[in-house]
């Protein structure tokens, strides 16, 4: 499974990288195997709710498991997509070297073994001497980048474009020899299964690992990989050796589990792994695809001869009559626009799960006897990410006086019906392993920050306006996107609770999901003094909570819109992720994320509205059924995953 | 030669005769009265058409409701101070600890049209949702007639290569299906009131032009206007003075039908999501803020008043307007416009 930051548009889809966390692999000693990793019972907590079980004794094989989703796939070709509902997909047909489990653990997957060979304490100064001079160049408007059209690994800190015409970079044509001359930071070994054959008939091997991680150089998910990852290189036919560029607590999670492709598919162009660029997307995943129309439907066959079987890992501890593979046969899933026409699918029987309905909605299933709410505590937030570079928004007092004015319990209630939860604290539950050593301490020094108090609102306006002169009223267009009425309607209360200060103007403009999605990516968007409210999904890890919609890394990427750029805040994030001394010891991690909350609270470039749960409703045909924390594999994970002995089944 | 001759004596014209005869009819100047214009008679009519005089009292009561619902404020200053709505249409009731409102809660005392979506009051939203759409049902109308008036008389008035090109102007606007149109407007301009006006004007002024055209072409075969021309009139002055006023009555026609099609296509959009930003109390975007309810969940009910209602302010009004539109026909006897789209009906 990819663990990347998916933007999101329906109810609990908030789509946010699965920047994974560190959770087990911190339990590593230097070179640990991470088969050991398994019970390190950081975020060990269980996140489904209600969980149901199936005994594998009343399995039923065969069926077609129907499903519905808001929006087809924007590309299969994983590095270049930046949907979650794409993600659901992907998951069914790729898989990656390690996965996890619904409490975020890491598990071997196509490697039978994970080691950690190597820590190194070492910085990006040291890869100086492999460094290459590049010229700067501008675009049409008139911004600076370094012109080279190798994947830019590190650049040289003390590179500077008003003062030089060359940049340093270590590019990916210089990392192997860094590698070579033993230069880097972390050194994991994946020894992989073998026999595994992908779905053309091709037999997996390290090498296609290589070629695939080759498709993230240049990609859109170039940023969440290359902050970390140096070099990935084939050791004979079954190891992958993967290199970090410095120590790094969340490496292997971040890291590890990219998608592996055929050599057919992985050396295609850009944006070509589509089946609407004539491609058909092959993977070593359980389903194949076997039909897909644009915008409307796809249908997947399970694979033939899939390669797992439970006997393979030595931590599968389940029964021995366990499944080797998922049970059905065949999984349809059509593309529904509006939540009540998926709700309407549902109840007529067309499909056996709908995703993504309306909290509405989601009481009537509850209260149903031929329906389940399949809920886990979700991996997505919404947020409202302030134009820190547009005046009056410099002003953090400004930012913070909105925060106070966001009310999130009657969010949470009124609107949500208690289906997401107020997000006291930018960290969500499920990535509380990582991210804190106790999270309801947490949550309540965090909260006084995020309370809805129009009292403090107009204490912290006041000193702002007086002493940096600012004209009354401010006016705060606000924007987001179509297609989720539960978030439209919560903005509808923002503007409205910012309306009745006299200090603010609040406008609402919604905008189509996707147009919404490409404004916000671009790279003109921060100057436009616009206030952006999306959803975005995460992960197990700590880290993409804050980094993700912080860091200048993700300008112009997944989700730091606004050129947000706050040096205290990145070495905050810096110390609590990099380093060999937060790489071995978890809870000094977990005391230096707490200071990061402090920090982005403290800043409030964005404000964190809700978090979500994640709700599949199913019919009562459909046994076994959970959700996953992360929209991204919320089908694949109900499906099938011996991790959690997790498999559903159809009694028709 | 007698000086008499060739002279004709003409007898029997004695005034006395004439003057005092038995009259010839009972008219006489003391009884006589003065010429009823055609628009008296048309207005005697229209009044006494008690359908066409529900639909006007129908419409003034909403006009009236929807002005006096909210104060209205100009450039800061308020032109309008009373407030007949119970609560301001944006205020979300459930925000207040105090008050007891939540989310679609059924008609009752305190909320008469019950609470929307967001909780806020529908009574208070239904009044105040005229101003947009009633508004802009009137200013289009205003805007297209005026506009489709001068251009069709022109083209009319002057026939020839004249007429041939600005019809033909005319032919393409009338391509486009209107509220497709409308829409691909909005699309690009973005939302907003002025927005509106210009989606629903650009496609709206062809129907205008073409029924005035089609008009002028038989007045000005009338003598009047030949003398009018013989006498050296100017030809603004003939089109203006002589010819559109003996042309306008279908135009009229047209135009009271069309306030309540631009009402609906008003709706329409907002309905759409499209015309004004979500929570605009509007009455097309009230629907379509509570249009996935229609659907609930296994044993969920439906708040009907949240549909109901705007709704039926929708109905009300492009009804009211309709049935003006009818009598207006009847009252100007001009039939002929009888085929022209009327509100709901495009």
């Amino acid at each position: 499974m990819t663990d990347d930051n998916k933007l999101g548009n329906t109810l609990g889809f908030s789509r946010r990288g699965l920047l994974q966390s560190a959770a087990g692999i911190t339990a590593l000693s230097l070179s640990g195997c991470i088969d050991q990793l398994t019970p390190s019972g950081d975020g060990g907590v269980d996140p489904v709710q209600e969980r149901v079980t199936v005994d594998p004794e009343n399995i039923q094989e065969g069926g077609t498991f129907n499903a519905v989703l808001a929006s087809g796939p924007d590309t299969f070709d994983t590095a270049y997509s930046s949907s979650a509902e794409a993600s659901v997909l992907q998951n069914l047909v790729y898989e990656g070297m390690i996965t996890t489990d619904a409490s975020g653990e890491i598990y071997p997957w196509l490697a039978e073994t994970v080691e950690q060979e190597d820590i190194q304490d070492i910085e990006v100064t040291e890869y100086a001497d492999y460094m290459t001079s590049v010229p700067y160049a501008e675009d049409d408007e008139g911004n600076t980048f370094i012109d080279t059209d190798a994947q830019i690994v590190i650049e040289h800190p003390d590179n500077d474009p008003e003062s030089d015409d060359e940049a340093r970079v270590l590019t990916v044509n210089e990392t192997g020899d860094a590698v070579d001359d033993g230069t880097y930071g972390m050194h994991f070994r994946f020894d992989l299964h073998e026999g595994i054959e992908f779905q053309n008939g091709e037999e997996l091997t390290a090498d296609n690992v290589v070629s695939s991680y080759a498709r993230l150089e240049n990609s859109p998910l170039a940023g969440q990989y290359f902050d970390s990852l140096l070099h990935v290189a084939a050791d004979g036919d079954y190891t992958v050796n993967l290199y970090a560029q410095i120590p790094d607590a969340a490496a292997i999670r971040e890291l590890g589990g990219f998608d592996v492709y055929p050599s057919e598919t992985a050396e295609l162009p850009p944006q070509e792994m589509d089946p609407r660029q004539g491609n058909t997307p092959l993977g070593t995943g359980p389903f194949e695809l076997q039909e897909f129309k644009d915008e409307e439907f796809v249908v997947f066959s399970r694979t033939d001869n899939y390669w797992f079987e439970t006997g393979m890992k030595d931590w599968f501890d389940g029964s021995s009559e366990f499944p080797n593979g998922p049970v059905v046969d065949e999984v349809d899933i059509a593309f529904v626009t509006e939540p009540s026409s998926r709700s309407a699918a549902l109840q007529e029987g067309e499909v056996d799960m709908a995703y993504g309905l309306s909290a509405d909605n989601l009481n009537n299933y509850q209260s149903s006897e031929d329906f389940r709410v399949a809920a886990t505590d979700g991996a997505g937030y919404t947020f409202l990410q302030f134009p820190v570079e547009v005046d009056p928004w410099t002003d953090n007092r400004v930012r913070r006086a909105v925060n106070h004015l966001i009310p999130r319990e009657q969010i949470a209630s009124e609107i949500f019906s208690g289906w997401e939860n107020p997000a006291w604290t930018p960290l969500p539950p499920v990535a509380a392993g990582t991210g804190t050593t106790d999270y309801e301490q947490l949550t309540e020094d965090n909260k006084e920050y995020n309370v809805y108090d129009p009292d403090r609102a107009e204490e912290l306006l006041t000193e702002a306006i007086e002493e940096n002169d600012i004209e009354t009223p401010i006016e705060v267009p606000l924007e987001t996107n179509t297609g989720n009425d539960d978030r439209v309607r919560t903005m509808e209360l923002i503007q409205e609770s910012l309306n009745q200060m006299d200090q603010f103007e609040a406008t609402l403009e919604t905008i189509e999901f996707l147009d919404f999605v490409t404004q916000l990516l671009s790279e003109n968007y921060w100057d436009q003094g616009k206030l952006a409210f999306i959803g975005l999904s995460g992960g197990f890890d700590a880290h993409g909570y804050a980094k993700s919609v912080h860091h200048p890394d993700n300008f112009a990427a997944c989700c730091n819109f606004q050129n947000i750029d706050d040096q205290e805040l990145n070495q905050l994030l810096e110390d609590a992720r990099y380093g060999v001394d937060v790489a071995q010891d978890l809870e000094l991690r977990q005391e230096r994320y707490e200071d990061v909350w402090e920090r982005v609270l403290e800043l409030n470039a964005n404000s964190y509205g809700t978090h979500s749960t994640t709700n599949g409703v199913v019919s009562g045909d459909v046994v076994g059924f959970n959700t996953f924390p992360s929209t991204q594999d919320i089908i694949g994970y109900g499906l099938y995953n011996p991790a959690d002995e997790q498999v559903t089944y159809l009694d028709r | 030669m007698s000086t008499q001759r060739g002279r004709i004596q003409i007898s029997g014209f004695d005034t006395e005769r004439v003057t005092e005869r038995e009259p010839l009819s009972a008219w006489s100047e003391a009884s006589r009265g003065t010429t009823q214009s055609r628009w008296q008679r048309a207005w005697g009519r229209f009044r006494r058409n008690r359908v066409a005089m529900i639909g006007i009292w129908t419409v003034a009561f909403m006009v009236v409701v929807t002005v006096f619902a909210r104060p209205v404020t100009v450039a800061g200053v308020t032109i309008q101070p009373i407030s007949l709505a119970p609560y301001d249409p944006s205020t979300i009731l459930y925000l207040d600890p105090a008050a007891d409102a939540g989310r679609f809660d059924p008609p009752s005392l305190t909320n008469p049209m019950g609470t929307d979506a967001n909780g806020r009051d529908l009574l208070s939203r239904v009044m105040v949702g005229g101003r947009a759409s009633i508004s802009i049902g009137f200013v289009v109308v205003f805007i297209t007639a005026s506009f489709g008036l001068v251009y069709g008389a022109i083209a009319g008035y002057y026939g020839g290569w004249v007429d041939e090109i600005m019809m033909r102007f005319v032919d393409t606007v009338f391509a486009f299906p209107a509220l497709v149109l409308a829409l691909v407007i909005v699309a690009i301009l973005g939302g907003g009131y002025w927005q509106l006006v210009a989606a629903f004007a650009f496609p709206g002024w062809a129907t205008y032009a073409r029924l005035i055209r089609g008009e002028i072409l038989s007045v000005k075969q009338n003598q009047y206007v030949t003398a009018a021309r013989a006498l050296g009139a100017r030809d603004r002055s003939i089109i203006f003075k002589h010819v559109v006023p003996n042309a306008v009555a279908p135009l009229i026609v047209q135009a009271s039908l069309s306030i309540g099609t631009v009402v609906i296509g008003v709706a329409a959009l907002g309905f759409l999501g499209l015309g004004f930003p979500p929570g605009t109390p509007e009455w097309g975007t009230m629907l379509d803020q509570t249009r996935q309810t229609l659907i609930q969940g296994p044993g969920g009910s439906i708040p009907w008043w949240a549909t109901v209602f705007p709704g039926g302010a929708i109905f009300l009004f492009v009804m009211a307007m309709n049935m003006i539109g009818d009598g207006v026909n009847d009252a100007l006897d001009a039939q002929q416009v009888g085929e022209a789209p009327q509100g709901g009906g495009e």
